[in-house]
């Protein structure tokens, strides 16, 4: 991957505990970037930037909540990992219901915390990486002819040569030409791989 | 005073007496002029029953013997020959009967009325509230009863609606004057005001009613309520003090804030430690920058000092004030507010008050929060006991060997276990789900603060006492 280092973002409006969690994330490797408000962070935040978000609930201005929302709006999945005080817990559950990643009550265990930390970039990760084969595959797509696509759909559709020509109502040798195009255009070796580039390829609800 | 009469008679008789006489005498001509062929003898019941109506039976009878000796006067010279010598005697009878049966009936009628008039009328002058009628559409004063004078004083001249609305009511009446009133006798409506000129409250409700004689009115009633608003207030006052002392003496509100404010520094410092560790584990370490750290982690240690210094400083930011105070005062004071909870949670609530207490030197708010807390605590333990054996019993008694007085709180609940009672004013320890366990810890607190004593006694049948004595005040 060519990824740039993954980024872990500090949100959250108390100077020293911004600072101390630098400190203690900073212990273990990470690259941090800390933002006292959310309006700061979305303003200075490349989506195309890999990472997490360590996001205080309760901040002046814009709350955690509003901020996850506001990324969900854009269509950022950053995973998120709420820092609660006492009594937070019922907000934290409802944003665990609206698709948060964790949420952990301060103060934290920080072994606990830095795994949680590790599990989310990992995630971001695997979703970046779904999402650039998903991107990949459907530019591919996209460069197919109506007739290689039609060929497409049905080898994927585990239909042999004879049964697409039939289909189609073209001849095999025409079938077996466009399909041969159609697989160096897809950059597949064979018809497992070719089905799941276009699952990729496909976006999830039309499936 | 504007008054009303109630009985419908006329102000001037006479008038109405010189008309019916007028009537008789043109009905009586009539009568010759058509040469008796036409029976007009019934026109004669107008001017009797116009009489009657306006001056009474007495005078209507008389007006029915004018009529008879008109009737007699005009009919007599022209007796026919030809009929039955008694036609005319029978004539002459059936008509004083028929015109005496008139006025008498008529009279009855009136009578009736009258009496529910004045009816009426007794109410509106025997009610507490002040009455004003006005008259719905010019806006006069009809009628006014004495409350009223009362209420504003006699020299107080209101003789249009307007002077009184002006002085009584700020801005709603004016929205609700004729047109929203109508003519729809169930359109009452009823508003708190004060009035500017006496600084008293009133209850005002105001209707369109019909009065006597017909017309529509519009009738205001007032009832003073400044005493109860006054007493309101005073209650809101009480509860506002005590729930402020309650805030700054129950510690509940003070050790949830605390909570909040001071797990931020000491999260910042387990971070900075726990950074600290692990870069020292790796090897990884910079001495500059764990220096660094180490300072802040002492800055935020130092902060959270200050939180709790800060809150400890907001606790005792009310000095105490120490006066002389009875404290079956107190009890009774509170009774109303102790009552209400009682009440909620099925309590029998009984006060026996020693006759006479001599004062203890006290802050009384402080005083107040500990009976509180006891009473509350007492209720509370009785939670899980049937209704009818809840009872919740406050005693004041003075000892006068040792110069102390005493109040107890004695609950009828279960009673606590060798437990509880081992651990009964340990701070943050509680039987209940939501309490923070402060109560009996914060009136120790209170009892200790005044160099008095509080501890609690098993009943001897069930429940638990809890005594509180204090030094009785040296003359």
């Amino acid at each position: 991957m060519t990824d740039p280092a993954a980024i872990v973002y500090i949100v959250d409006d108390d100077d020293a505990f911004r600072d101390s969690l630098r400190w203690l994330i900073e212990s273990n490797g990470y690259v941090v970037e800390t933002h006292s408000s959310a309006e700061s962070f979305l303003a200075a935040y490349d989506p195309h930037q890999p990472g997490c978000i360590v996001l205080d609930i309760r901040m002046p201005g814009m709350s955690g909540i509003e901020l996850q929302d506001e990324l969900e709006r854009r269509g950022i999945t950053l995973p998120i990992i709420f820092v609660t005080g006492h009594g937070d817990v019922p907000t934290a559950v409802a944003a665990i219901k609206k698709g948060a990643a964790e949420f952990i009550e301060k103060p934290f265990n920080d072994t606990k915390f830095l795994a949680v930390i590790e599990g989310a970039l990992a995630r971001d990760v695997e979703t970046r990486r779904a999402r650039t084969r998903q991107l990949s595959a459907a530019a591919r797509v996209a460069t197919l002819s109506r007739r290689e696509r039609e060929v497409l759909e049905r080898a994927v559709a585990g239909k042999a040569n004879k049964i697409i020509a039939e289909d189609l109502g073209i001849s095999i040798k025409t079938v077996e030409a466009h399909r041969a195009r159609m697989m160096m255009k897809m950059g597949a070796d064979s018809i497992a791989e070719l089905v799941q580039l276009a699952l990729d390829g496909i976006p999830p609800q039309h499936r | 005073m504007l008054d009303i009469n109630p009985n419908l008679r006329s102000r001037y008789p006479w008038i109405w007496i010189t008309i019916s006489l007028i009537l008789i005498a043109l009905i009586s001509l009539l009568d010759v002029y058509t040469g008796n062929e036409i029976a007009i003898e019934t026109l004669y019941l107008i001017p009797i029953l116009i009489t009657t109506w306006w001056c009474g039976r007495k005078l209507g009878l008389w007006m029915t013997a004018a009529s008879l000796a008109s009737w007699l006067g005009s009919s007599y010279p022209t007796i026919q020959n030809y009929s039955h010598p008694y036609y005319f005697y029978s004539e002459a009878l059936s008509h004083a009967i028929l015109w005496t049966l008139f006025p008498v009936l008529l009279a009855k009628l009136k009578d009736a009325l009258i009496n529910a008039n004045e009816q009426f009328i007794s109410i509106l002058r025997q009610t507490d509230s002040a009455v004003h009628v006005f008259d719905i559409n010019s806006e006069a004063l009809l009628y006014y009863n004495k409350q009223c004078q009362n209420m504003f004083g006699a020299d107080v001249q209101l003789t249009h609606a307007r002077q009184i609305d002006e002085q009584l009511m700020p801005s709603p009446l004016e929205i609700m004057h004729r047109e929203e009133l109508s003519r729809n006798e169930a359109n009452t409506i009823t508003i708190e005001c004060k009035c500017p000129a006496t600084n008293h409250w009133y209850l005002v409700s105001v209707r369109p009613i019909k009065w006597i004689g017909g017309q529509m009115v519009r009738l205001n009633t007032m009832i003073d309520i400044t005493l109860q608003k006054q007493a309101k207030e005073i209650i809101q006052q009480q509860r506002e003090k005590l729930d402020f002392g309650a805030r700054l003496l129950t510690l509940g509100g003070i050790a949830s804030a605390l909570a909040h404010e001071i797990s931020q520094p000491l999260a910042a410092i387990v971070n900075y430690n726990r950074g600290g560790v692990r870069r020292l584990r790796s090897g990884n370490i910079d001495a500059a920058m764990l220096l660094n750290a180490m300072e802040k982690s002492a800055e935020q240690a130092e902060r959270a000092g200050k939180i709790i210094h800060r809150a400890r400083a907001m606790a005792l930011r009310r000095d105490p004030e120490m006066e002389s105070l009875d404290i079956n005062e107190i009890i009774a004071n509170l009774s109303s507010m102790i009552e209400l909870s009682t009440q909620k949670h099925n309590v029998k609530f009984v006060i026996a008050l020693a006759p006479s207490l001599p004062p203890v030197r006290a802050d009384r708010v402080m005083l107040e929060q500990l009976a509180l807390n006891l009473t509350r605590n007492a209720v509370q333990a009785m939670q899980d006991i049937p209704p009818e054996l809840r009872v919740l019993k406050i005693l004041t008694a003075h000892d006068p060997l040792t110069e102390t007085v005493e109040l107890q709180v004695i609950d009828s609940g279960c009673g606590m276990s060798d437990e509880i009672e081992k651990n009964l004013f340990q701070p943050f320890l509680t039987t209940k789900a939501e309490g923070l366990g402060l109560g009996l810890a914060l009136c120790r607190s209170i009892a200790e603060w005044h160099k008095g004593r509080l501890w609690a006694t098993r009943n001897p049948d069930h429940g638990t006492t809890f005594h509180f004595s204090l030094r009785a005040e040296n003359p």
